[in-house]
């Protein structure tokens, strides 16, 4: 029979004096004819000390027994041990149970959630840390945090970035459930006091590396295109992350590719993030709680890609009182409601943003910019409720569309993603944790030429449906598993037309379950040492939709009849995830990790541009197998007392099979034998980051430097030597700051460096026909020059009044400052006059496509 | 101003600066000062073709050069070239400096595999195509000019959908003396304008699939006006698997060059030439019909 605290705590009998020493208290006791209740009454009478114990165990007559001026001890010794049972003084109490019961009964929870006063948002990634016992625990997606430690008086410094240092004085004696409220620094007009230390504990023995935890306030004070605050941009802006092209919103981690990133908006996949052909990211920074990236260390509850993770949270919804935010742009405009449906119990956030450049195009003097329609729009939902006290309901969704349509040349180009969840959260008990999802994912677009002549559409789409299963447990303060299971039903369309127009080749859908199990435990093994391990198990089946083309390695071998719905093929795989933290004195602490991964889906793009939303997602297959990575890193981090810097390195190496290489001239949209088109390689990617960063005062930011090299190989190109991949860009140099220059203003920069991405450059040309087509030598053999440029934004609140709730501010943009013409590709060609205009077909030149010059920007952007 | 063309067509470059850039119109193009290299090869280049046409076919060589030229490839003279079917062998003569045609006139024929052998600078280069059979080519698309009656728009076919990979060739040919009934002043673009005329730039490539670049670089050709009677000669030119393989990789490198979303990766075009050769020797059937623009 089971018993817990609440059982022994429900029938324990109460004295009111302390109990001090047993050893120095003797008493005078005669069992023979009472009951337990009445035995433990008369000790409590002589010793005043209070007993707690369970009647179930204690329900027998007790044994005869005789004792004079006897110390307690003894006394307990004999008659708790003919039961079969032991005592134990815990606190000011003594407990009779069995071994486990007295176990259990020395320790008390403090759980509950951790929240943001002003709106009732859950904050995530929170710390709680207790400097005398030396222990802590962080609050998960979902605010929720729960710590067990010996019952006794407890301080806690609980931490979040953005927020006030917070102390609680906690006396835990029984379990407690407690909503810690949290300050936004933002109300604290004062210069930031930097007291807590503490806070610098919990980092040094936080056992997570290679993780940025980003606030929705980081992204907002970030320069961005054409004032766009945009995460993405962000993101972009840490160590090992490189980028391609101009303005892109696509991300290649310490050599991963562009699909290797799991990108989650509320638990759901974003397969495409982008906006205006990646200028823009698809998060709308207003509806945006934070996110974490891993660009190592991926815990093992986050699975299917081989190099990063971006959780991106949505916010709630303010459940205190009804509000709004947004803003006017250069680009756009932006509005986002909340409110309580019920005060503390539910709330609800609605958003929404379109461009509006396209107004302006139909002013144009010019016939064919007045034809021109060009915009997105996007829509953040959410709603949550409280059910009771042990269970919440989260539902959301995220839908937006890019419109691009020129009339006169009957082109058209849509595209956009749609994700839906719903999410319950229940706590058993306040240990255990759970959270259930139910989610939807998909991505299509749409290209649209509906000439008489040719006509050409194409449609493609990426569908995801699927369950998660999670939990979160407390065990003890040492330890925090996590486990759960995630199942998802995969239907990729990589190509179809509409009209099944016969000049365009519908490639065959394919149909697929993703399986995950997982399991993890962060263990905090001593005061020094932490680990955080885990194991990820994955099964790939692919699924029969009719039909299925198979390919040798020299190209289409057969087509083959598949039953609808019958498995025909499987994958699958063990992902272990470990990573060390040795903290190595009072400010320093050492990571070393490794972690495998496993993908089961290749994007297929062969653009060197920054454009990338005509995405092909193919699944692993015979032809293109499941990629694996298998990636160690080493790091070490360095804290300033105050808590104020913090210098960060890291290096890596990272090992990646079944890469996806294209053939020469490979044809990969509307190309129904597109696998024919790809070739197997492997890679290999090392490195070293560092960073200094400054969280705090009135300047804040972070320098980063990172040396990254990027490797490909396969038999087809390049003799079968490592060659630079796209998006090889060996240095890279960041620097992000924010200057408060008074209560109303302030100044934020980027300057951003990387050599040039690596191009395919000639050698010679020949003519032919006319015209003077390349040589090549190897794939990848020159450079382009190398890019730089600097953003600033200088941000003006408006002043502030006694009583006024309405916050206003002016930031006043300006994308690449100094105007630097950066090439987002190089080419050659017949002399240009212009950008479409060639001049001497008999001449040639090498040319650079240059995106973005100086771009100025200004906003206004309110909330109440 | 007369309207002779009525051409809505779109190169990939104005397609980025326009699809891609379409309100901040802040993309630029300049040129980069390249540093020459120096491993630049001096390849040897043939253009060549048979035809199923009886005429004198046609062998041009040229080499290969540095990227950043002027002008015209050097022509190269002094080889002995011949094509052979594997029954009768054509000898060649450099009837100018790096063109080479064949001492007689002959045709090709369906079915039957044509090799080149060119002997140069004590090195021999060798190729071999196949002539396989043309398709007919389709009809175009006639409307009557709105403002000229009795004179006629023609809608050039599409660059996709065709049956089978080919080179289109159109010529249209107005009847002696419809210049008298012709209601505008005549510009230079005619030509020949008392015996019929043709309009320029007729050839291009029928792909059987769509070419997402070309997509980009292709519009709708609509040329005009002619008078009723003018007869449209319409020609296929066949095209080998290999053939095809050149052609499609030759256009990826530059009518359709452009690394925008829907471009090809950058590679060398594929040939038939042995020993270090580019280039590409080709067998065409030719088809032709004739259509006529009729009431």
């Amino acid at each position: 029979m089971q018993i817990n605290h609440r059982n022994i705590f429900l029938t324990m009998t109460m004295v009111v004096s302390c109990f001090v020493h047993l050893s120095a208290q003797s008493i005078d006791l005669d069992t023979r004819g009472k009951s337990w209740s009445e035995v433990l009454s008369s000790i409590t009478d002589q010793c005043q000390c209070q007993f707690a114990y369970s009647q179930q165990h204690l329900t027998d007559g007790i044994g005869e027994y005789r004792f004079s001026a006897t110390p307690l001890e003894e006394v307990l010794d004999k008659i708790v041990a003919a039961e079969g049972l032991q005592w134990k003084k815990i606190g000011e109490m003594i407990v009779i149970g069995k071994r486990n019961e007295i176990a259990r009964s020395e320790k008390a929870t403090l759980s509950g959630h951790i929240r943001n006063r002003e709106n009732g948002e859950a904050l995530i990634g929170a710390t709680m840390y207790s400097p005398t016992s030396a222990s802590g625990t962080s609050s998960n997606s979902y605010g929720f945090y729960s710590i067990t430690l010996p019952r006794g008086q407890y301080q806690f410094v609980v931490n979040h970035l953005g927020f006030e240092p917070m102390e609680l004085e906690i006396n835990l004696q029984e379990d407690q459930q407690k909503t810690i409220s949290m300050k936004s620094q933002e109300t604290v007009l004062t210069e930031v006091i930097v007291s807590a230390t503490p806070d610098l504990d919990a980092q040094v023995t936080a056992p997570q590396v290679s993780r940025e935890m980003i606030s929705t306030e980081t992204i907002k004070n970030t320069p961005a295109v054409m004032g766009e605050s945009d995460l993405i941009k962000v993101v972009q802006l840490s160590p090992g992350v490189a980028t391609q092209g101009e303005g892109s919103s696509s991300i290649f981690v310490r050599g991963g590719g562009a699909d290797q990133n799991l990108i989650l908006l509320d638990d759901v996949p974003v397969y495409n993030p982008s906006h205006l052909m990646g200028f823009f990211s698809v998060f709308n920074a207003d509806a945006i709680n934070g996110l974490d990236f891993y660009r190592g260390g991926i815990p093992s509850n986050f699975g299917g890609r081989l190099s990063s993770v971006l959780d991106i949270r949505m916010k709630e919804g303010n459940n205190q009182r009804f509000g709004a935010e947004g803003g006017i742009g250069t680009l756009s405009s932006r509005l986002l409601l909340e409110g309580p449906v019920k005060k503390d119990r539910s709330s609800f956030m609605i958003s929404g943003r379109r461009t509006y450049a396209d107004l302006f195009l139909k002013l144009s003097p010019d016939e064919f910019t007045r034809q021109t329609t060009a915009y997105f729009y996007d829509i953040n939902a959410k709603f949550n409720t409280r059910i009771g006290e042990k269970d919440r309901l989260y539902v959301s969704g995220y839908f937006g569309r890019d419109i691009n349509r020129i009339r006169s040349l009957q082109y058209g180009v849509d595209w956009g993603n749609t994700t839906t969840s719903m999410r319950w959260n229940h706590l058993y008990g306040n240990k255990l944790f759970s959270n259930t999802t139910l989610l939807y994912s998909k991505y299509t677009y749409r290209i649209d030429l509906s000439r008489s002549n040719s006509n050409v559409n194409w449609n493609s789409a990426i569908e995801d449906i699927g369950l998660k299963h999670e939990f979160n447990w407390y065990p003890n303060q040492k330890h925090k598993v996590y486990f759960g299971l995630h199942s998802t039903l995969h239907h990729l369309k990589p190509g179809f037309s509409e009209d099944d127009i016969p000049n365009v080749q519908a490639v065959p859908t394919s149909k697929s379950l993703e399986h995950r199990l997982f399991i993890g435990d962060d263990f905090t093994i001593s005061n020094k040492i932490s680990a955080s391990y885990g194991l990820h198990a994955s099964l790939f089946q692919l699924i029969g939709t009719g039909e299925r083309i198979l390919f040798t390695r020299d190209g289409i071998q057969d087509l083959q009849d598949l039953p609808k719905g019958r498995i025909y093929q499987t994958f699958g795989g063990l992902e272990p995830r470990v990573n060390f933290n040795y903290r190595a004195g009072q400010r320093t602490s050492l990571t070393l990790n490794y972690q495998r991964t496993r993908q089961y889906f290749h994007l297929l793009s062969n653009a060197s541009l920054s454009f990338n939303v005509f995405d092909i997602w193919i699944p692993a297959s015979s032809q293109a197998k499941p990629q694996i990575a298998d990636q160690v890193a080493l790091g070490i981090q360095r804290f300033d007392p105050r808590g104020i810097w913090k210098l960060s390195a890291d290096i890596y190496y990272k090992r990646l099979k079944n890469q996806i290489e294209y053939r020469n001239h490979a044809h990969l949209l509307m190309n129904r034998y597109l696998e024919a088109e790809v070739l197997s390689a492997r890679g290999k990617a090392y490195g070293l980051e560092a960073q200094i960063k400054k969280e705090k005062g009135k300047t804040t930011g972070w320098l980063n430097y990172t040396y990254a090299r990027t490797l490909r190989k396969t038999a087809q190109l390049n003799d079968g030597s490592f060659f630079p991949a796209n998006f090889d860009q060996p240095h890279q140099l960041q620097i992000s700051a924010q200057q408060r220059i008074s209560t109303r203003l302030s100044l934020a920069f980027n300057w951003v460096y990387h050599t040039g991405q690596p191009i395919t450059l000639p050698i010679g040309t020949f003519q032919y026909e006319g015209l003077n087509p390349p040589l090549y030598a190897d794939r990848n053999n020159g450079r382009l020059p190398d890019y730089h440029r600097l953003d600033v934004s200088l941000t003006l609140r408006n002043k502030d009044k006694p009583g006024r709730k309405k916050e206003a501010y002016w930031v006043f943009g300006l994308y690449n400052a100094y105007h630097r013409l950066n090439a987002s590709t190089a080419f050659v060609s017949p002399q240009l006059e212009d950008i479409d205009l060639i001049g001497d077909r008999n001449k040639t030149g090498y040319y650079q496509l240059s995106i973005f010059g100086i771009l100025p920007s200004v906003s206004y952007n309110f909330k109440f | 101003m007369l309207l002779i063309k009525n051409k809505v067509s779109l190169n990939t470059w104005r397609f980025l600066m326009i699809a891609f850039l379409m309100f901040l119109a802040i993309g630029c193009v300049k040129e980069l000062e390249w540093e020459q290299t120096d491993d630049t090869p001096s390849l040897l280049v043939v253009e060549g073709l048979v035809t199923s046409r009886l005429e004198k076919q046609y062998v041009k060589l040229t080499r290969s050069r540095e990227v950043i030229v002027e002008g015209q490839a050097a022509r190269i003279s002094g080889a002995v070239i011949t094509v052979s079917d594997g029954e009768q062998i054509h000898k060649y003569f450099e009837e100018e400096s790096g063109i080479y045609v064949s001492e007689t006139a002959w045709a090709g024929q369906v079915g039957k595999n044509y090799y080149l052998t060119i002997a140069l600078d004590g090195e021999t280069y060798e190729a071999k195509d196949s002539m396989v059979e043309a398709t007919l080519p389709p009809d175009v698309t006639i409307r009557e000019a709105e403002l000229a009656k009795g004179f006629y728009w023609v809608e050039y076919p599409g660059n996709f959908g065709g049956e089978s990979p080919a080179k289109l060739n159109i010529q249209i040919v107005a009847p002696r003396g419809w210049a008298e009934t012709f209601p505008y002043e005549i510009t230079e673009y005619w030509q020949d304008k008392q015996d019929g005329y043709s309009n320029k730039d007729s050839s291009y490539y029928i792909h059987p699939f769509v070419e997402p670049p070309a997509v980009l670089a292709y519009g709708i050709l609509e040329v005009g006006i002619f008078p009723l009677g003018s007869e449209i000669h319409l020609t296929h030119g066949s095209l080998s698997p290999a053939h095809y393989d050149f052609v499609r990789a030759f256009m990826a490198e530059t009518e359709w060059k452009g690394l925008g979303p829907f471009g090809y990766n950058p590679a060398n075009i594929p040939t038939n030439l042995t020993n270090g050769a580019i280039g590409f020797f080709g067998a065409s059937h030719l088809k032709t019909k004739v259509q006529m623009i009729s009431e």
